[in-house]
């Protein structure tokens, strides 16, 4: 034998290969592999080297031979058993599990519902590949702010394609509301009308006729839904209908084509398609010059966008010289399928936008906080209902169970309550959806979204959902010591520190909700009767096609009872403006203007500031007199005195005689007060008839007005309240957002109150012998109670203060991101609602320990 | 003839346990692969084909004694069985016959 010391072989080595190496083959390979190293140093005295080659011999040893036998314990048959207890303890508690299966479903559903939403943006257009195919954009500056339209002049869409190198071809789309006529029954549609190579950009399916009928003027095509609405199952091909634009005469024209469902995220949205040079000849516009105002939606082919970009710049100057009306900073190019399409950065598009990324993240919020209480609620009840099963997990350890298998279990219940809430939730979808989306007058739903997308998100989310409300149970099962169990050492007094981390969090969530909808709906009932600065609720606002009609209609109506005044007049708030150009000193500015009778600021109790109004019959107020806003005389005529001064409005001079206060057109956020002018008119301008009501409300009087027009008309009746017109959007979001939060929050509180109501059954199940002792030892039934609920004071309290300042944070900024006036609801009347929900919850916990504490002692105490 | 399923490096392998006859075990048949064909072997490549002889029935093998060297081991030694024996000796005569029947002029033209 070599003299030298014995070299022992890396210790790491030979611990990884008694790790991995199957135990009857362990001696004898390891006595090979330590030989072998034995051997080498006969030969290698390098230590590095032989500890190297050691290793590698560990490593190839890693082979079949060798390895250990894994052991497969999950079997088929075991899950079947697993499965089996599974159901078994559902069946069992029944109660608890199905309503947590609803909320969770419900919460679910909702979640879908968000993602359906999502999924409208993210799939919007996807119907259209449209390569190389760019939206037409206008800037414009108005009250300093930039604006970008989806509009281009109708005569740069004439001019362009021949004009502009580069440019492969270009289409347009216009959309606007009409009333269409079919066998003496009026329906309001929203009429689009399109260039005759539409198809060709955008190719819509037909289910009837063919493409070729876009190019006849007198051919119109309808939505599978309208023709299903006007003609029943009768073939709509070639059945003949009247369309009415706005204030012009009907057209009479022949159904060419039906379409196949359009989906509703999709830039082009109509309910019936027209040739758009039939519109033209409605309207009269004949020249394709400059001169001509008329503007479209434009589309464009083109393969190099840079250079088209910069040639499109030259057209500005020519527009801006021959519309005065109408000037624009830049012409701009989007690609179609831009994401940042969407309804807050276009400010008018004929053709249908995304939704605001606030809208999605309010929903998202939303949705977040009722999946986190439905989680929540989930794993405590799992965690509670454990309660019952300890001496079940305590046989099951001692008989060999592991912990990897004990885990299983507990994940595999939670999956069957967790897949049952999913097939709910989708079974709901559609119903939440319909009701969500219809307070925003939209109809979308999961089959209109991709189902390649949809099934791997709701797999996902289900395994998350699993997996957040599982884990918990599962690992509080995992902690338990089964001797302790057996031997009822296991301190199980009270309740666990994680289901008290899950209690504060569900009450959080639920008083946050509860104080975010308290505080939309004290801004919905706000916006009911916010001072716009105008009288809006009691006036009847009726358009007139022909001023002529004025006198009989102002007879006809004032004859009602209950109204008070009937009035004309031109330009109306909500209804219809005009815009005129204002020279200012240095240059000219847009303003809008309204052409108004001399009773219209009086009628519609507009506030003068200075000056007086516009007389009747006043030649020289007809000529010369105008009245502007206070933000008018702010912005613009700041350094001196306004009243009486003389301003030029578009070329001509007029006198200042009055001054009115503001009037807020909108709530939201970007809103500023807009600088208005008032110009005077006379009968002969008429197109809006306003009847003021008193005792009646308008709505009281619509069928009556509506009658009156019915009897003396053809065309249809477009008569509004005044509240109807003045309706913003913003105010009906005010309302959603308050119905939304009040639904959800609900739910999230139903969910907690069920929560700690088997939480504290728990609690007092555990504590019997406890209570049965103080009992008979002479605590009343009151100290007992209180003994009870103590240990929720603190995580109630907690949920409470954490649940109020996360509200009115929330609410805040919710509103704050959408309106520039709101009001929400003060920290004392949120204080007093989550108080509310601790004292509902306190109930539940007294109303779960009111047996278990009133039972006879001496029972509490044979029964362990 | 039967399949013997027999590779060609199990054949050596078997032959080395023949030759090493209640000495063959793992580590003095990668020596002795060593001395008789002049190339180096893992002792893994011999393992695992030990083990698969075994398990088809060609060899058996029992403990044998610990060493020192072995840090206190003992080894697994290996023997052929009846049928390992018959197999070698059946693949040997087949070689044999085979060989035979090659006329000697194929030899010379390839020289």
């Amino acid at each position: 034998m070599n003299q030298k010391a014995f070299i022992h072989p890396p210790k790491a080595a030979l611990r990884f290969f008694r790790w991995y190496c199957r135990t009857d083959r362990q001696e004898e390979l390891e006595g090979d592999l330590l030989e072998m190293h034995q051997l080498r140093q006969h030969r290698i005295s390098n230590r590095l080297m032989l500890s190297l080659l050691f290793w590698w011999d560990v490593i190839k040893c890693f082979k079949p031979y060798s390895v250990k036998i894994i052991q497969h314990t999950m079997n088929f048959s075991l899950y079947q058993s697993y499965l089996t207890v599974a159901l078994r303890n559902t069946k069992k508690n029944i109660g608890p599990i199905g309503i947590n299966i609803l909320g969770m479903g419900l919460a679910l559903g909702f979640c879908i519902t968000v993602y359906v939403l999502t999924a409208f943006n993210t799939e919007f257009d996807s119907t259209f590949e449209a390569d190389n195919v760019y939206r037409l954009h206008s800037l414009r500056e108005f009250n300093g702010q930039q604006q970008r339209f989806e509009l281009a002049p109708l005569p740069l869409a004439h001019t362009i394609k021949d004009e502009i190198a580069g440019i492969e071809d270009i289409t347009y789309f216009e959309s606007q509301y009409g009333t269409v006529l079919n066998r003496n029954e009026y329906f309001r549609q929203h009429i689009g009308s399109a260039k005759e190579n539409f198809f060709d950009f955008f190719p819509l399916k037909l289910r009837y006729g063919n493409k070729d009928g876009l190019s006849n003027p007198k051919g119109i095509y309808l939505t599978s839904e309208i023709a299903k609405k006007y003609f029943g199952d009768e073939v709509a091909l070639g059945k003949r209908l009247t369309l009415f634009l706005e204030q012009q005469k009907g057209m009479e024209l022949e159904v060419v084509g039906v379409f196949e469902k359009i989906p509703l995220n999709s830039s082009f949205i109509f309910d019936v398609l027209v040739n758009h040079e039939a519109v033209l000849n409605a309207f009269n516009v004949t020249s394709t010059e400059w001169d001509n105002d008329y503007n479209v939606a434009v589309y464009l082919k083109t393969q190099s966008q840079e250079n088209v970009l910069t040639s499109l710049q030259k057209y500005v100057p020519e527009q801006n010289a021959n519309q005065e009306n109408w000037q624009i900073q830049a012409f701009d190019i989007w690609s179609f399928h831009d994401k940042r399409y969407t309804e807050s950065n276009i400010n008018y598009s004929p053709a249908n936008r995304r939704v605001d990324k606030t809208a999605i993240v309010i929903f998202i919020i939303m949705a977040t906080l009722i999946l986190l209480v439905a989680c929540f609620n989930l794993a405590n009840t799992a965690m509670a209902l454990m309660a019952n099963r300890v001496r079940e997990i305590g046989i099951r350890k001692t008989l060999g169970t592991t912990n990897q298998q004990l885990f299983v279990q507990f994940m595999l219940e939670m999956m069957i309550t967790t897949t049952s809430s999913f097939l709910l939730a989708i079974a709901l979808s559609n119903y939440i959806a319909a009701y969500v989306f219809g307070l925003f007058d939209a109809a979308f739903f999961l089959q209109d979204v991709s189902i390649v997308r949809f099934i791997p998100f709701i797999l996902a989310f289900l395994l998350l959902c699993t997996l957040m409300a599982g884990v918990f149970p599962a690992m509080y099962a995992w902690k338990f010591s089964p001797i302790s169990i057996l031997s009822k050492t296991q301190s199980l007094k009270g309740v666990g520190w994680w289901q008290k981390i899950l209690t504060v969090g569900q009450y959080t969530v639920s008083i946050c909700l509860l104080v975010s909808a308290w505080s939309f709906s004290q801004n919905s009932e706000f916006f009911k009767t916010i001072d716009l600065g105008y009288n809006y609720e009691d006036i009847l606002a009726v358009p007139i096609e022909d001023p002529d009609d004025f006198n009989m209609l102002q007879n006809e109506i004032a004859g009602l009872t209950g109204i008070a005044q009937v009035i004309g007049t031109n330009d109306h708030h909500g209804m219809s403006t005009d815009r005129v150009m204002y020279k200012t000193d240095t240059n000219q500015v847009e303003v809008a203007a309204y052409h108004i009778s001399p009773e219209y600021l009086e009628t519609m109790e507009i506030r003068m500031l200075e000056g007086r109004g516009f007389l009747a019959n006043s030649e020289a107020d007809q000529e010369n007199a105008i009245i502007v806003s206070r933000e008018f005389v702010s912005q613009f005529l700041y350094d001196r005195v306004a009243l009486n001064s003389k301003i030029k409005v578009n070329g001509m001079e007029k006198t200042i005689i009055g001054i009115s206060d503001n009037i807020i057109h909108e709530l939201y956020n970007d809103y500023k007060p807009r600088p208005i002018i008032y110009l005077p008119t006379d009968q002969r301008n008429y197109a809006i008839v306003l009847a003021k009501t008193s005792g009646k409300t308008p709505e009281m009087l619509e069928d009556e007005v509506e009658a009156i027009w019915a009897a003396n008309f053809d065309s249809p009746y477009r008569g509004k309240p005044q509240r109807m017109v003045s309706s913003f959007y913003a105010s009906r979001d005010a309302r959603n957002l308050k119905i939304l939060f009040l639904g959800i929050a609900a739910l999230g509180s139903m969910l907690s109150l069920i929560g700690i109501f088997s939480l504290a059954s728990m609690n007092v199940k555990k504590r019997t012998k406890e209570i049965s002792i103080r009992k008979v030892l002479g605590a009343t039934f009151r100290q007992v109670m209180l003994v009870v609920n103590r240990s929720f004071t603190t995580i109630l309290f907690s949920a409470l203060i954490l649940g109020v300042v996360s509200g009115i944070f929330l609410s805040d900024m919710v509103l704050a991101s959408i309106y520039k006036f709101y009001r929400n609801a003060s920290e004392i009347e949120s204080l007093l609602i989550g108080m509310g929900v601790i004292v509902v919850a306190i109930l539940f916990i007294s109303f779960a320990a009111y047996k278990p504490v009133n039972a006879n002692p001496s029972e509490g105490l044979r029964s362990e | 003839m039967q399949n013997l399923k027999l590779g060609n490096f199990e054949e050596l392998v078997l032959m080395l346990v023949g030759i090493l006859y209640d000495k063959a075990y793992s580590v003095a048949i990668v020596e002795e692969y060593q001395k008789q064909t002049d190339k180096s072997i893992n002792i893994s490549a011999i393992h695992t084909v030990l083990y698969r002889l075994e398990k088809k029935g060609f060899l058996e093998s029992r403990l044998g004694e610990a060493a020192a060297e072995r840090g206190g081991k003992r080894k697994r030694l290996f023997y052929l069985t009846a049928y390992g024996a018959k197999a070698l000796d059946e693949l040997q005569s087949l070689r044999d016959q085979l060989r035979q029947q090659i006329p000697n002029i194929a030899f010379n033209n390839t020289q």
